[in-house]
Protein backbone atom coordinates (compact mmCIF):
# COMPACT_ATOMS: atom_id res chain seq x y z
CA UNK A 1 0.00 0.00 0.00
CA UNK A 2 1.18 3.50 -0.83
CA UNK A 3 1.41 5.06 2.66
CA UNK A 4 1.61 8.59 1.24
CA UNK A 5 -1.62 8.05 -0.66
CA UNK A 6 -3.23 6.48 2.41
CA UNK A 7 -2.26 9.49 4.54
CA UNK A 8 -3.64 11.89 1.93
CA UNK A 9 -6.92 9.94 1.67
CA UNK A 10 -7.19 9.87 5.47
CA UNK A 11 -6.79 13.62 5.73
CA UNK A 12 -9.26 14.13 2.89
CA UNK A 13 -11.61 11.70 4.60
CA UNK A 14 -11.44 13.68 7.84
CA UNK A 15 -12.15 16.91 5.95
CA UNK A 16 -15.15 15.44 4.10
CA UNK A 17 -16.17 13.52 7.21
CA UNK A 18 -16.32 16.63 9.37
CA UNK A 19 -18.71 18.23 6.87
CA UNK A 20 -20.77 15.03 6.84
CA UNK A 21 -20.68 15.09 10.65
CA UNK A 22 -22.06 18.63 10.61
CA UNK A 23 -24.81 17.51 8.24
CA UNK A 24 -25.54 14.45 10.39
CA UNK A 25 -25.83 16.47 13.59
CA UNK A 26 -28.00 19.07 11.82
CA UNK A 27 -30.44 16.38 10.70
CA UNK A 28 -30.18 14.28 13.87
CA UNK A 29 -31.05 17.09 16.26
CA UNK A 30 -34.29 17.68 14.37
CA UNK A 31 -35.30 14.09 13.64
CA UNK A 32 -34.52 12.71 17.10
CA UNK A 33 -36.79 15.25 18.78
CA UNK A 34 -39.62 15.76 16.31
CA UNK A 35 -39.53 12.31 14.58
CA UNK A 36 -40.23 14.28 11.39
CA UNK A 37 -38.27 12.96 8.43
CA UNK A 38 -37.25 16.46 7.45
CA UNK A 39 -36.34 16.11 3.77
CA UNK A 40 -37.02 19.85 3.43
CA UNK A 41 -33.71 20.24 5.26
CA UNK A 42 -32.41 20.85 1.72
CA UNK A 43 -34.20 24.21 1.74
CA UNK A 44 -32.04 26.02 4.35
CA UNK A 45 -28.91 24.51 2.78
CA UNK A 46 -29.70 26.01 -0.62
CA UNK A 47 -31.28 29.18 0.80
CA UNK A 48 -28.09 30.02 2.70
CA UNK A 49 -25.99 29.62 -0.43
CA UNK A 50 -28.31 31.62 -2.69
CA UNK A 51 -28.85 34.36 -0.10
CA UNK A 52 -25.08 34.76 0.30
CA UNK A 53 -24.62 34.95 -3.47
CA UNK A 54 -27.48 37.46 -3.70
CA UNK A 55 -26.05 39.60 -0.89
CA UNK A 56 -22.65 39.54 -2.57
CA UNK A 57 -23.90 40.30 -6.10
CA UNK A 58 -26.83 42.64 -5.42
CA UNK A 59 -25.84 44.34 -2.19
CA UNK A 60 -22.11 44.31 -2.87
CA UNK A 61 -21.36 42.90 0.57
CA UNK A 62 -18.00 41.38 1.38
CA UNK A 63 -17.66 37.64 1.82
CA UNK A 64 -18.07 37.64 5.61
CA UNK A 65 -21.23 39.75 5.62
CA UNK A 66 -22.66 37.87 2.65
CA UNK A 67 -22.17 34.59 4.55
CA UNK A 68 -23.86 36.12 7.58
CA UNK A 69 -26.85 37.06 5.42
CA UNK A 70 -26.86 33.51 4.07
CA UNK A 71 -26.71 32.03 7.58
CA UNK A 72 -29.64 34.14 8.78
CA UNK A 73 -31.69 33.47 5.65
CA UNK A 74 -31.09 29.70 5.85
CA UNK A 75 -32.02 29.56 9.53
CA UNK A 76 -35.15 31.63 8.95
CA UNK A 77 -36.11 29.33 6.05
CA UNK A 78 -35.91 26.31 8.37
CA UNK A 79 -37.93 28.06 11.07
CA UNK A 80 -40.53 29.07 8.48
CA UNK A 81 -40.99 25.43 7.45
CA UNK A 82 -41.64 24.50 11.09
CA UNK A 83 -43.94 27.46 11.69
CA UNK A 84 -46.01 27.38 8.51
CA UNK A 85 -45.95 23.69 7.55
CA UNK A 86 -45.12 21.30 10.39
CA UNK A 87 -46.71 23.12 13.31
CA UNK A 88 -50.22 23.37 11.82
CA UNK A 89 -50.03 19.73 10.75
CA UNK A 90 -48.85 18.49 14.16
CA UNK A 91 -51.59 20.60 15.74
CA UNK A 92 -54.16 18.78 13.62
CA UNK A 93 -52.70 15.38 14.60
CA UNK A 94 -51.37 14.67 11.09
CA UNK A 95 -49.47 11.39 10.87
CA UNK A 96 -45.69 11.43 10.50
CA UNK A 97 -46.12 9.94 7.02
CA UNK A 98 -48.32 12.85 5.96
CA UNK A 99 -45.82 15.35 7.35
CA UNK A 100 -43.02 13.51 5.55
CA UNK A 101 -44.94 13.80 2.26
CA UNK A 102 -45.32 17.54 2.79
CA UNK A 103 -41.60 17.76 3.56
CA UNK A 104 -40.84 15.81 0.40
CA UNK A 105 -43.10 18.15 -1.57
CA UNK A 106 -41.28 21.21 -0.23
CA UNK A 107 -37.88 19.72 -1.05
CA UNK A 108 -39.01 18.95 -4.62
CA UNK A 109 -40.76 22.29 -5.22
CA UNK A 110 -38.05 24.51 -3.73
CA UNK A 111 -35.39 23.95 -6.45
CA UNK A 112 -38.01 24.99 -9.01
CA UNK A 113 -38.68 28.18 -7.07
CA UNK A 114 -34.94 28.90 -6.98
CA UNK A 115 -34.77 28.31 -10.72
CA UNK A 116 -37.65 30.72 -11.32
CA UNK A 117 -36.11 33.35 -9.03
CA UNK A 118 -32.42 33.04 -9.90
CA UNK A 119 -32.33 31.15 -13.18
CA UNK A 120 -30.99 27.67 -13.91
CA UNK A 121 -27.31 28.65 -14.03
CA UNK A 122 -24.84 27.81 -11.30
CA UNK A 123 -23.85 30.72 -9.06
CA UNK A 124 -20.46 31.55 -7.65
CA UNK A 125 -19.82 33.16 -4.30
CA UNK A 126 -16.76 35.29 -4.97
CA UNK A 127 -14.15 36.47 -2.53
CA UNK A 128 -12.76 33.32 -0.95
CA UNK A 129 -9.00 33.15 -1.40
CA UNK A 130 -8.18 29.49 -1.32
CA UNK A 131 -4.62 28.28 -1.21
CA UNK A 132 -2.94 24.98 -0.55
CA UNK A 133 -0.33 23.86 1.96
CA UNK A 134 2.09 20.99 1.49
CA UNK A 135 2.85 18.91 4.56
CA UNK A 136 5.17 16.19 3.32
CA UNK A 137 3.08 14.04 1.01
CA UNK A 138 -0.15 15.60 2.20
CA UNK A 139 -1.81 18.52 0.50
CA UNK A 140 -4.28 20.58 2.50
CA UNK A 141 -6.23 23.64 1.41
CA UNK A 142 -7.34 26.66 3.41
CA UNK A 143 -10.92 25.58 2.68
CA UNK A 144 -10.19 22.14 4.15
CA UNK A 145 -8.89 23.68 7.37
CA UNK A 146 -11.84 26.08 7.55
CA UNK A 147 -14.31 23.19 7.04
CA UNK A 148 -12.77 21.08 9.80
CA UNK A 149 -12.44 23.94 12.30
CA UNK A 150 -15.91 25.42 11.72
CA UNK A 151 -17.67 22.03 11.66
CA UNK A 152 -15.81 20.80 14.73
CA UNK A 153 -16.51 23.98 16.66
CA UNK A 154 -20.23 23.99 15.83
CA UNK A 155 -20.70 20.29 16.61
CA UNK A 156 -18.98 20.74 19.98
CA UNK A 157 -21.03 23.85 20.73
CA UNK A 158 -24.32 22.10 19.98
CA UNK A 159 -23.38 19.00 22.00
CA UNK A 160 -22.44 21.20 24.97
CA UNK A 161 -25.61 23.28 24.57
CA UNK A 162 -27.81 20.17 24.64
CA UNK A 163 -25.87 18.52 27.50
CA UNK A 164 -25.22 21.47 29.77
CA UNK A 165 -27.95 24.08 29.42
CA UNK A 166 -31.53 24.21 30.67
CA UNK A 167 -32.89 24.72 27.16
CA UNK A 168 -30.72 21.92 25.85
CA UNK A 169 -32.04 19.60 28.53
CA UNK A 170 -35.58 20.42 27.45
CA UNK A 171 -34.63 19.06 24.02
CA UNK A 172 -33.40 15.81 25.60
CA UNK A 173 -36.53 15.62 27.73
CA UNK A 174 -38.84 16.08 24.73
CA UNK A 175 -36.81 13.57 22.70
CA UNK A 176 -36.76 10.83 25.32
CA UNK A 177 -40.16 11.24 26.98
CA UNK A 178 -42.61 13.70 25.38
CA UNK A 179 -45.42 12.98 27.88
CA UNK A 180 -43.20 13.66 30.89
CA UNK A 181 -41.78 16.70 29.14
CA UNK A 182 -45.31 18.09 28.85
CA UNK A 183 -45.97 17.10 32.46
CA UNK A 184 -43.11 19.28 33.72
CA UNK A 185 -44.25 22.17 31.57
CA UNK A 186 -41.92 21.95 28.59
CA UNK A 187 -43.63 23.54 25.61
CA UNK A 188 -43.45 21.24 22.58
CA UNK A 189 -43.83 24.09 20.09
CA UNK A 190 -40.90 25.99 21.58
CA UNK A 191 -38.68 22.90 21.55
CA UNK A 192 -39.58 22.08 17.95
CA UNK A 193 -38.78 25.66 16.95
CA UNK A 194 -35.49 25.45 18.85
CA UNK A 195 -34.34 22.22 17.18
CA UNK A 196 -35.42 23.41 13.74
CA UNK A 197 -33.48 26.62 14.39
CA UNK A 198 -30.33 24.77 15.49
CA UNK A 199 -30.52 22.19 12.70
CA UNK A 200 -31.21 24.80 10.03
CA UNK A 201 -28.36 26.98 11.26
CA UNK A 202 -25.94 24.04 11.07
CA UNK A 203 -27.06 22.93 7.61
CA UNK A 204 -26.85 26.55 6.42
CA UNK A 205 -23.20 26.63 7.49
CA UNK A 206 -22.65 23.38 5.56
CA UNK A 207 -24.26 24.97 2.50
CA UNK A 208 -22.05 28.04 2.80
CA UNK A 209 -18.88 25.95 3.24
CA UNK A 210 -19.78 24.03 0.11
CA UNK A 211 -20.47 27.19 -1.91
CA UNK A 212 -17.18 28.83 -0.89
CA UNK A 213 -15.39 26.26 -3.00
CA UNK A 214 -18.17 25.01 -5.28
CA UNK A 215 -21.20 26.63 -6.84
CA UNK A 216 -24.79 27.21 -5.80
CA UNK A 217 -27.34 25.36 -7.90
CA UNK A 218 -31.10 24.83 -7.46
CA UNK A 219 -30.81 21.13 -6.55
CA UNK A 220 -27.70 21.54 -4.40
CA UNK A 221 -29.48 20.60 -1.15
CA UNK A 222 -30.79 17.17 -2.12
CA UNK A 223 -27.59 15.07 -1.97
CA UNK A 224 -26.36 16.59 1.34
CA UNK A 225 -29.70 15.76 3.00
CA UNK A 226 -29.28 12.12 1.98
CA UNK A 227 -25.78 12.20 3.46
CA UNK A 228 -27.14 13.84 6.59
CA UNK A 229 -29.70 11.17 7.26
CA UNK A 230 -27.24 8.34 6.51
CA UNK A 231 -24.78 9.87 9.00
CA UNK A 232 -27.50 10.35 11.63
CA UNK A 233 -28.87 6.81 11.32
CA UNK A 234 -25.42 5.25 11.05
CA UNK A 235 -24.32 6.95 14.24
CA UNK A 236 -27.56 6.28 16.08
CA UNK A 237 -30.67 8.42 16.19
CA UNK A 238 -30.90 10.28 19.45
CA UNK A 239 -27.15 10.61 19.85
CA UNK A 240 -25.58 13.80 18.55
CA UNK A 241 -22.13 12.33 19.18
CA UNK A 242 -23.27 9.29 17.19
CA UNK A 243 -24.40 11.45 14.26
CA UNK A 244 -21.03 13.22 14.29
CA UNK A 245 -19.16 9.91 14.45
CA UNK A 246 -21.36 8.50 11.68
CA UNK A 247 -20.54 11.44 9.44
CA UNK A 248 -16.84 11.23 10.15
CA UNK A 249 -16.75 7.49 9.42
CA UNK A 250 -18.71 8.00 6.20
CA UNK A 251 -16.13 10.53 5.06
CA UNK A 252 -13.23 8.26 5.91
CA UNK A 253 -14.78 5.15 4.34
CA UNK A 254 -15.71 6.94 1.13
CA UNK A 255 -12.22 8.46 0.94
CA UNK A 256 -10.40 5.20 1.68
CA UNK A 257 -12.51 3.40 -0.90
CA UNK A 258 -10.53 5.31 -3.52
CA UNK A 259 -7.63 2.97 -2.68
CA UNK A 260 -9.53 0.09 -4.22
CA UNK A 261 -12.36 1.51 -6.31
CA UNK A 262 -12.94 4.25 -8.84
CA UNK A 263 -14.18 7.52 -7.33
CA UNK A 264 -17.55 7.01 -9.06
CA UNK A 265 -18.27 4.17 -6.65
CA UNK A 266 -18.25 6.52 -3.64
CA UNK A 267 -22.06 6.49 -3.13
CA UNK A 268 -22.10 2.68 -3.31
CA UNK A 269 -19.51 2.54 -0.54
CA UNK A 270 -21.43 5.06 1.58
CA UNK A 271 -24.75 3.21 1.33
CA UNK A 272 -22.94 -0.11 1.69
CA UNK A 273 -21.35 1.07 4.95
CA UNK A 274 -24.76 2.12 6.28
CA UNK A 275 -26.27 -1.22 5.26
CA UNK A 276 -23.55 -3.27 6.99
CA UNK A 277 -23.56 -1.22 10.21
CA UNK A 278 -27.35 -1.18 10.52
CA UNK A 279 -27.48 -4.92 9.82
CA UNK A 280 -25.17 -5.56 12.78
CA UNK A 281 -26.40 -2.70 15.02
CA UNK A 282 -29.91 -1.61 13.98
CA UNK A 283 -29.80 1.16 16.58
CA UNK A 284 -26.69 2.66 14.95
CA UNK A 285 -23.17 2.98 16.33
CA UNK A 286 -23.96 4.98 19.49
CA UNK A 287 -27.74 4.65 19.54
CA UNK A 288 -29.58 2.88 22.33
CA UNK A 289 -31.62 -0.22 21.80
CA UNK A 290 -35.38 0.34 21.89
CA UNK A 291 -36.88 -0.65 25.24
CA UNK B 1 -69.78 24.81 48.17
CA UNK B 2 -69.43 21.31 49.58
CA UNK B 3 -69.69 20.36 53.19
CA UNK B 4 -68.16 17.02 53.88
CA UNK B 5 -65.98 15.35 56.47
CA UNK B 6 -63.40 12.83 55.31
CA UNK B 7 -61.97 10.38 57.79
CA UNK B 8 -58.81 12.44 57.86
CA UNK B 9 -60.80 15.04 59.71
CA UNK B 10 -60.51 17.52 56.87
CA UNK B 11 -63.69 19.54 56.91
CA UNK B 12 -64.41 20.52 53.32
CA UNK B 13 -66.34 23.73 53.73
CA UNK B 14 -64.34 25.25 50.95
CA UNK B 15 -64.58 26.18 47.32
CA UNK B 16 -63.21 23.33 45.23
CA UNK B 17 -59.61 23.70 44.09
CA UNK B 18 -60.44 21.77 40.95
CA UNK B 19 -63.88 21.53 39.40
CA UNK B 20 -64.50 19.69 36.16
CA UNK B 21 -68.02 20.12 34.79
CA UNK B 22 -69.69 18.04 32.11
CA UNK B 23 -66.42 17.07 30.42
CA UNK B 24 -66.67 15.24 27.13
CA UNK B 25 -63.49 14.19 25.33
CA UNK B 26 -61.95 11.54 23.11
CA UNK B 27 -59.49 10.69 20.37
CA UNK B 28 -60.41 11.15 16.72
CA UNK B 29 -63.89 9.78 16.15
CA UNK B 30 -63.86 7.84 19.42
CA UNK B 31 -65.56 9.50 22.35
CA UNK B 32 -64.00 8.30 25.61
CA UNK B 33 -65.53 10.57 28.28
CA UNK B 34 -69.19 11.59 28.44
CA UNK B 35 -70.48 14.35 30.70
CA UNK B 36 -67.95 13.74 33.49
CA UNK B 37 -67.98 16.06 36.49
CA UNK B 38 -65.80 15.96 39.60
CA UNK B 39 -64.38 18.17 42.31
CA UNK B 40 -61.22 18.15 44.39
CA UNK B 41 -61.01 20.35 47.49
CA UNK B 42 -57.91 21.82 49.12
CA UNK B 43 -56.03 19.18 51.12
CA UNK B 44 -58.23 16.37 49.84
CA UNK B 45 -57.10 13.00 48.50
CA UNK B 46 -59.54 11.88 45.82
CA UNK B 47 -59.44 8.53 44.06
CA UNK B 48 -60.87 7.66 40.68
CA UNK B 49 -61.38 3.94 40.29
CA UNK B 50 -62.36 2.07 37.18
CA UNK B 51 -61.63 -0.82 34.91
CA UNK B 52 -59.09 -0.85 32.11
CA UNK B 53 -60.26 1.46 29.35
CA UNK B 54 -62.83 3.24 31.50
CA UNK B 55 -61.31 6.61 30.55
CA UNK B 56 -59.35 7.33 33.73
CA UNK B 57 -56.10 8.37 32.03
CA UNK B 58 -58.03 10.33 29.39
CA UNK B 59 -59.74 12.23 32.20
CA UNK B 60 -56.40 13.15 33.81
CA UNK B 61 -55.04 14.27 30.45
CA UNK B 62 -58.09 16.50 29.99
CA UNK B 63 -57.71 18.00 33.44
CA UNK B 64 -54.02 18.70 32.80
CA UNK B 65 -54.78 20.11 29.34
CA UNK B 66 -52.84 17.49 27.43
CA UNK B 67 -56.06 16.63 25.61
CA UNK B 68 -58.62 19.19 24.43
CA UNK B 69 -62.12 19.17 25.83
CA UNK B 70 -64.93 18.66 23.36
CA UNK B 71 -67.45 19.94 25.85
CA UNK B 72 -67.46 21.08 29.44
CA UNK B 73 -65.12 23.15 31.54
CA UNK B 74 -62.20 22.72 33.94
CA UNK B 75 -61.78 25.35 36.65
CA UNK B 76 -58.65 25.31 38.80
CA UNK B 77 -58.10 27.74 41.65
CA UNK B 78 -61.07 29.77 40.48
CA UNK B 79 -59.75 30.16 36.93
CA UNK B 80 -60.89 28.35 33.83
CA UNK B 81 -58.20 26.13 32.30
CA UNK B 82 -60.27 25.22 29.29
CA UNK B 83 -58.23 27.30 26.86
CA UNK B 84 -54.87 27.05 28.60
CA UNK B 85 -51.86 24.93 27.68
CA UNK B 86 -50.26 22.31 29.92
CA UNK B 87 -47.38 24.76 30.54
CA UNK B 88 -49.83 27.28 32.01
CA UNK B 89 -51.47 24.48 33.98
CA UNK B 90 -48.11 23.65 35.63
CA UNK B 91 -47.56 27.31 36.43
CA UNK B 92 -51.05 27.52 37.91
CA UNK B 93 -50.02 24.82 40.42
CA UNK B 94 -51.03 21.46 38.99
CA UNK B 95 -48.68 18.52 38.39
CA UNK B 96 -49.22 15.35 36.39
CA UNK B 97 -47.37 12.09 36.86
CA UNK B 98 -48.05 9.57 34.08
CA UNK B 99 -48.46 5.87 34.82
CA UNK B 100 -45.79 4.66 32.44
CA UNK B 101 -42.34 6.22 32.05
CA UNK B 102 -42.93 8.77 34.82
CA UNK B 103 -39.25 9.81 34.81
CA UNK B 104 -36.56 10.75 32.31
CA UNK B 105 -34.68 7.45 32.24
CA UNK B 106 -31.62 8.70 30.32
CA UNK B 107 -30.95 11.61 32.65
CA UNK B 108 -29.48 11.70 36.13
CA UNK B 109 -31.61 12.03 39.24
CA UNK B 110 -30.38 15.62 39.65
CA UNK B 111 -31.30 16.48 36.06
CA UNK B 112 -34.74 14.90 36.54
CA UNK B 113 -35.34 17.05 39.60
CA UNK B 114 -34.12 20.13 37.78
CA UNK B 115 -36.63 19.44 35.00
CA UNK B 116 -39.34 19.23 37.63
CA UNK B 117 -38.83 22.95 38.18
CA UNK B 118 -38.51 23.74 34.47
CA UNK B 119 -41.75 25.70 34.12
CA UNK B 120 -41.03 28.05 37.03
CA UNK B 121 -40.46 31.66 36.06
CA UNK B 122 -38.66 32.47 39.29
CA UNK B 123 -35.93 29.91 39.93
CA UNK B 124 -34.16 31.80 42.70
CA UNK B 125 -35.38 29.33 45.34
CA UNK B 126 -34.45 26.23 43.37
CA UNK B 127 -31.92 25.06 45.98
CA UNK B 128 -34.49 25.43 48.73
CA UNK B 129 -37.02 23.41 46.75
CA UNK B 130 -34.43 20.73 46.05
CA UNK B 131 -33.49 20.43 49.73
CA UNK B 132 -37.15 20.21 50.65
CA UNK B 133 -37.78 17.38 48.17
CA UNK B 134 -34.61 15.50 49.16
CA UNK B 135 -35.72 15.69 52.78
CA UNK B 136 -38.93 13.88 51.81
CA UNK B 137 -37.05 11.35 49.67
CA UNK B 138 -33.63 10.99 51.32
CA UNK B 139 -32.80 7.96 49.17
CA UNK B 140 -32.42 10.35 46.22
CA UNK B 141 -30.04 12.71 48.00
CA UNK B 142 -26.92 10.56 47.62
CA UNK B 143 -27.80 9.40 44.14
CA UNK B 144 -28.21 12.65 42.28
CA UNK B 145 -25.49 11.75 39.79
CA UNK B 146 -26.96 8.31 39.06
CA UNK B 147 -28.82 7.63 35.83
CA UNK B 148 -32.49 7.41 36.76
CA UNK B 149 -33.24 4.51 34.41
CA UNK B 150 -31.09 2.20 36.54
CA UNK B 151 -33.35 2.63 39.58
CA UNK B 152 -35.80 -0.05 40.74
CA UNK B 153 -39.51 0.41 40.02
CA UNK B 154 -40.16 1.69 43.54
CA UNK B 155 -37.29 4.16 43.44
CA UNK B 156 -38.44 5.40 40.03
CA UNK B 157 -41.89 5.95 41.51
CA UNK B 158 -40.37 7.96 44.37
CA UNK B 159 -38.39 9.98 41.88
CA UNK B 160 -41.55 10.65 39.85
CA UNK B 161 -43.23 12.08 42.95
CA UNK B 162 -40.11 14.12 43.72
CA UNK B 163 -40.13 15.56 40.17
CA UNK B 164 -43.75 16.63 40.63
CA UNK B 165 -43.01 18.18 44.02
CA UNK B 166 -40.22 20.38 42.63
CA UNK B 167 -42.91 22.69 41.21
CA UNK B 168 -44.64 22.84 44.64
CA UNK B 169 -48.03 21.94 43.17
CA UNK B 170 -51.31 22.65 44.89
CA UNK B 171 -52.79 19.61 43.17
CA UNK B 172 -51.00 16.42 42.12
CA UNK B 173 -52.58 14.28 39.43
CA UNK B 174 -51.24 10.73 39.75
CA UNK B 175 -51.95 8.13 37.10
CA UNK B 176 -51.77 4.61 38.55
CA UNK B 177 -48.86 5.14 40.94
CA UNK B 178 -49.03 1.45 41.91
CA UNK B 179 -48.17 0.29 38.39
CA UNK B 180 -45.04 -1.83 38.15
CA UNK B 181 -44.10 -1.87 41.83
CA UNK B 182 -44.30 -4.58 44.47
CA UNK B 183 -47.20 -4.64 47.01
CA UNK B 184 -44.89 -3.60 49.87
CA UNK B 185 -43.67 -0.60 47.89
CA UNK B 186 -47.25 0.26 46.87
CA UNK B 187 -48.17 0.58 50.52
CA UNK B 188 -45.15 2.79 51.23
CA UNK B 189 -45.79 4.95 48.16
CA UNK B 190 -49.41 5.54 49.09
CA UNK B 191 -48.42 6.37 52.68
CA UNK B 192 -46.04 8.98 51.29
CA UNK B 193 -48.83 10.40 49.11
CA UNK B 194 -51.16 10.57 52.11
CA UNK B 195 -48.47 12.26 54.23
CA UNK B 196 -47.83 14.83 51.51
CA UNK B 197 -51.50 15.73 51.45
CA UNK B 198 -51.90 15.80 55.23
CA UNK B 199 -48.62 17.52 56.00
CA UNK B 200 -48.60 20.12 53.24
CA UNK B 201 -52.27 20.71 52.64
CA UNK B 202 -51.76 19.57 49.09
CA UNK B 203 -54.60 18.02 47.10
CA UNK B 204 -54.12 14.73 45.30
CA UNK B 205 -56.20 13.15 42.57
CA UNK B 206 -55.25 9.50 42.02
CA UNK B 207 -56.42 7.33 39.17
CA UNK B 208 -56.09 3.64 40.05
CA UNK B 209 -57.22 0.09 39.49
CA UNK B 210 -55.79 -0.94 42.85
CA UNK B 211 -58.92 -0.45 44.97
CA UNK B 212 -57.50 -1.24 48.45
CA UNK B 213 -54.51 1.05 47.97
CA UNK B 214 -56.66 4.04 47.02
CA UNK B 215 -59.49 3.54 49.48
CA UNK B 216 -56.93 3.24 52.30
CA UNK B 217 -55.94 6.88 51.90
CA UNK B 218 -58.78 8.58 49.99
CA UNK B 219 -61.12 11.17 51.47
CA UNK B 220 -63.46 10.68 48.55
CA UNK B 221 -63.78 8.19 45.71
CA UNK B 222 -65.32 8.29 42.26
CA UNK B 223 -65.92 5.29 40.03
CA UNK B 224 -65.65 5.74 36.28
CA UNK B 225 -67.22 3.15 33.98
CA UNK B 226 -67.19 3.33 30.18
CA UNK B 227 -66.40 7.03 30.27
CA UNK B 228 -69.12 8.06 32.74
CA UNK B 229 -69.06 8.63 36.49
CA UNK B 230 -71.24 6.00 38.13
CA UNK B 231 -70.44 6.56 41.80
CA UNK B 232 -69.20 9.18 44.22
CA UNK B 233 -68.80 8.38 47.89
CA UNK B 234 -66.64 9.24 50.89
CA UNK B 235 -63.48 7.36 51.69
CA UNK B 236 -65.17 5.89 54.74
CA UNK B 237 -68.04 4.52 52.66
CA UNK B 238 -65.59 3.15 50.13
CA UNK B 239 -63.60 1.35 52.81
CA UNK B 240 -66.77 -0.29 54.10
CA UNK B 241 -67.85 -1.42 50.66
CA UNK B 242 -67.27 -5.14 50.24
CA UNK B 243 -68.24 -5.62 46.61
CA UNK B 244 -66.77 -3.54 43.82
CA UNK B 245 -67.16 -5.78 40.82
CA UNK B 246 -70.73 -4.68 40.10
CA UNK B 247 -69.44 -1.13 39.68
CA UNK B 248 -66.62 -2.00 37.25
Amino acid sequence: MDLGLFAQLTVSGVVIGMTYALLGVSFGVIYATTKIFHLAHAVPYATAAYAAVWASERLGLGLGLACLVGLVAGTVAGLAIEFFAYRPMVGRNATLLTIFLVSLGISVAFPNLLQIGFGPDNKNLPGFQNRTYELGSITLSRHDILSVVVSGFLILAVVLFVDRTRFGRSITAMRTNPTMAAAVGIDRKSVYLLVLGIGSMLVSVAGLLFTLQGVASPTMGLAPVLTAFIAAFLGGIGSLRGAALGGLLLGLVSSWSALFLAVDYGPVVVFGAMFVVLLVRPQGLLGKEAV
Amino acid sequence: MTTQTGDSGVHLETEPLLAASHVTAGYGKTQVLSDVSLQVHPGEVVGILGHNGAGKTTLLKCLFRLLPLREGEVVFGGQSLSRRSSVETVRAGMSFTPSEKPIFRDLTVGQNLELGAHALRDRSDFRERLDEVLEIFPVLADRQQDIAGKFSGGQQRQLSLAIALMARPRLMLLDEPSLGISPAVVSKTFSTIRDLARGRGMSVLIVEQNVPAVTAIADRVYVLRNGSMVLEETGEQAREREVWWDLF
